[in-house]
């Protein structure tokens, strides 16, 4: 046995000291990913936020929505009711009253009712302290209604005397049917659009992105200006909308593809000093140095400088092109008319560089065009957009929304010496889902 | 690009940058972590929190020493933390008494895969790991790792001596076979 103590150590570090071994691809995978949250951190902070303050007023909203309930007066009971129809009957025949239940609480009564349905109360012997389930069944015994909650005020009152001062508001939006008429409590109690709720919005469509170019000089500009144009793109996402009354607050996904088209096809000269010579002209004249011997004389020397230069042809044509994935966060206000609607939106947006394949003319010699991997890894946007809904019913919609978007960073990073935005005008096109 | 430009570059966040210093480091950081996890899977949450955390801090790495000897020290750091905070979950453990330890033989010794030695390590109890790894490897002292991990320093003591058995132990068992294995 090896005696040394210190043996054993010497030999794991030895050993282990440097060793290595690949991690596994999911390591990187999950890595990055978590990377990429900390990255942006900030962005899904707000994101969450939104999404919970969003949830808060789904459900605050939602249960204030279904439980109206209203206090009792003195000797009358209201009967909060949604959307039923006039022609609902409270019939007192005791004889068809599926009465099983009936909550006592005190000071208010709550009940829902649907339309078409001839909700008979009669038990009028129950004890005022007594707790019962009541529920109410159609004629046609397809649709179950609840009743919840029935308070006496005075006691001694019965069903009947409840049901005999019981006011049922009038409707002008009665419950539809289906085409076999059937008819679903969730129908009655889906709201109208513009009320309190929360909405999804698919869409897509096409934009056109002008671009502005600064930086640098103006001959670079103009290079770009003179041999770039538009081309358009497109976009597509959805958008969670959280409806406070008639505010709407926007979130959700975008994926946008901003397009320019490039052309660079031009032939030019290239001046070559060194190939550049002088021409030299000279002038003679003819003078009779006897009378039979004519000799030439050189009179002057005219020279020019003769400038050289070697033709180029420059080609390179393509799409320039970013995509970015983007997270809007917008405020808008809604206006109602019959069927339709119209929203006006603002607020800004944050994209995350998705891909980029650009190419500029270099910044030391404009006649070499050449990719720039120096893009902006993120974006900052304002934009706004008014966007029309025709409801089809009262949960789906269709939509067009043309607007406008404004970067407010330049797609180049901050050490690249020109600065290029874009301001993209496009439409959308989609469906609103209202939940 | 040196060290302290791609630090640079990743503290700004730069993600080429992230991705290069990971795939230039993460093997050697990855056996380090193996060292202190009971398993590779073990290993690999090591060194994702350690990444994590040389990615959030890499703004503070100055240039003092090499970055690679920096980014080990976070690692070694996020091993320790790491057991803090599951000591509650370990407990110092009490093998039963090793009486015999096997007879190494050095030069065999040498022959021994570094990753059956690994493997030794791994095994050893979780503090008897830890305290092994910090003082064998990483020299620390003794008064330091009672400080580090919440012990005292003779339970320190006890828990080096006891891993070194182990390890003799599992590596002697090693070294048997590996004489006793024909030679093709």
């Amino acid at each position: 046995m090896k005696e040394d103590p210190n043996f054993i150590d010497e030999l794991v570090k030895k050993r282990l000291d440097n060793f290595e071994k690949p991690a596994s691809n999911n390591l990187r995978r999950k890595l990055f990913w978590l990377v990429f949250l900390f990255n942006f951190k900030w962005l899904f902070a707000l994101g969450t936020l939104a999404g919970m303050a969003g949830i808060a007023a789904f459900l605050y909203l939602g249960e204030t929505d279904h439980l109206n309930i209203l206090p009792a007066s003195d000797s009358s009971i209201v009967v909060e009711q949604q959307m039923v129809s006039t022609e609902n009957l409270i019939d007192t025949n005791p004889t068809q009253n599926e009465l099983t239940s009936v909550h006592r609480t005190t000071g208010e009564v709550v009940t829902n009712i649907a339309p078409e349905v001839k909700v008979i109360a009669g038990n009028n012997k129950k004890d005022p302290h007594q707790r019962v389930d009541t529920e109410l069944l159609s004629d046609d015994n397809q649709l179950t209604i609840k009743a919840v909650e029935i308070v006496e005020t005075e006691q001694g009152s019965s069903i009947s005397e409840i049901s005999n001062r019981i006011s049922i508001p009038s409707f002008s939006n009665p419950l539809e049917t289906d085409p076999k008429g059937n008819t679903s409590l969730r129908d009655v109690n889906a709201p109208k659009y513009g009320d309190p709720w929360f909405s999804v919005t698919i869409y897509a469509g096409p934009a056109y992105s002008n671009v502005f170019v600064s930086g640098i000089s103006s001959e670079y500009v103009d290079q770009r200006k003179t041999y770039e144009s538009n081309r358009p793109g497109w976009s597509v996402g959805t958008d969670f909308k959280f409806h406070l009354d008639r505010w709407v607050l926007n979130t959700g996904f975008n994926y946008s593809v901003y397009n320019q088209k490039r052309d660079y096809s031009y032939s030019y000269q290239e001046y070559l000093p060194d190939d550049s010579y002088y021409h030299y002209d000279s002038t003679w004249i003819w003078v009779h140095e006897t009378p039979t011997t004519i000799i030439p004389v050189l009179i002057g020397v005219d020279s020019t400088w003769v400038e050289v230069y070697a033709d180029h042809t420059v080609d390179n044509r393509g799409t320039n092109q970013v995509r970015y994935f983007e997270i809007p966060f917008m405020v808008g206000y809604v206006f109602n008319r019959n069927l339709f609607s119209l929203e006006l939106n603002a607020g800004a947006s944050v994209g995350i560089l998705n891909y980029a394949q650009i190419s500029v003319p270099s910044l030391s010699n404009y006649n070499e065009i050449g990719e720039t991997k120096q893009i902006n890894q993120t974006m900052l946007n304002v934009m706004a957009n008014a966007t029309f809904y025709y409801h089809l019913n009262q949960q789906v919609s269709l939509m067009v929304s043309p607007y406008y978007k404004q970067s407010l960073q330049s797609i180049f990073s901050s050490n690249y010496p020109v600065n290029q935005r874009y301001g993209t005008m496009g439409v959308h096109f989609g469906v609103n889902i209202l939940f | 690009m040196n060290e302290i430009e791609l630090a640079g570059l990743c503290s700004q966040k730069d993600s080429k940058a992230q991705h290069l210093l990971y795939d230039l480091y993460h093997k050697r950081l990855l056996g380090i972590c193996m060292r202190y996890g009971k398993s590779n899977a073990e290993a690999e949450d090591i060194l994702q929190m350690g990444m994590m955390k040389i990615f959030k801090n890499i703004g503070t790495f100055t240039g003092n020493g090499s970055l690679e000897g920096w980014m080990k020290r976070v690692v070694v750091n996020v091993a320790i933390d790491n057991f803090r905070k599951n000591s509650k979950h370990y407990h110092l453990e009490e093998l039963d008494r090793i009486d015999e330890v096997p007879i190494i033989d050095p030069e065999a010794a040498e022959n021994l895969a570094a990753d059956d030695i690994m493997m030794a390590v791994q095994q050893l109890p979780d503090g008897y790991r830890m305290v092994f790894n910090l003082y064998a490897i990483e020299g620390y002292s003794h008064q330091e790792i009672a400080e580090q991990l919440g012990v005292s320093v003779s339970t320190s003591k006890t828990q080096l001596l006891r891993a070194r058995r182990f390890l003799m132990k599992q590596l002697g068992e090693l070294n048997a076979i590996t004489q006793k294995a024909p030679v093709l």
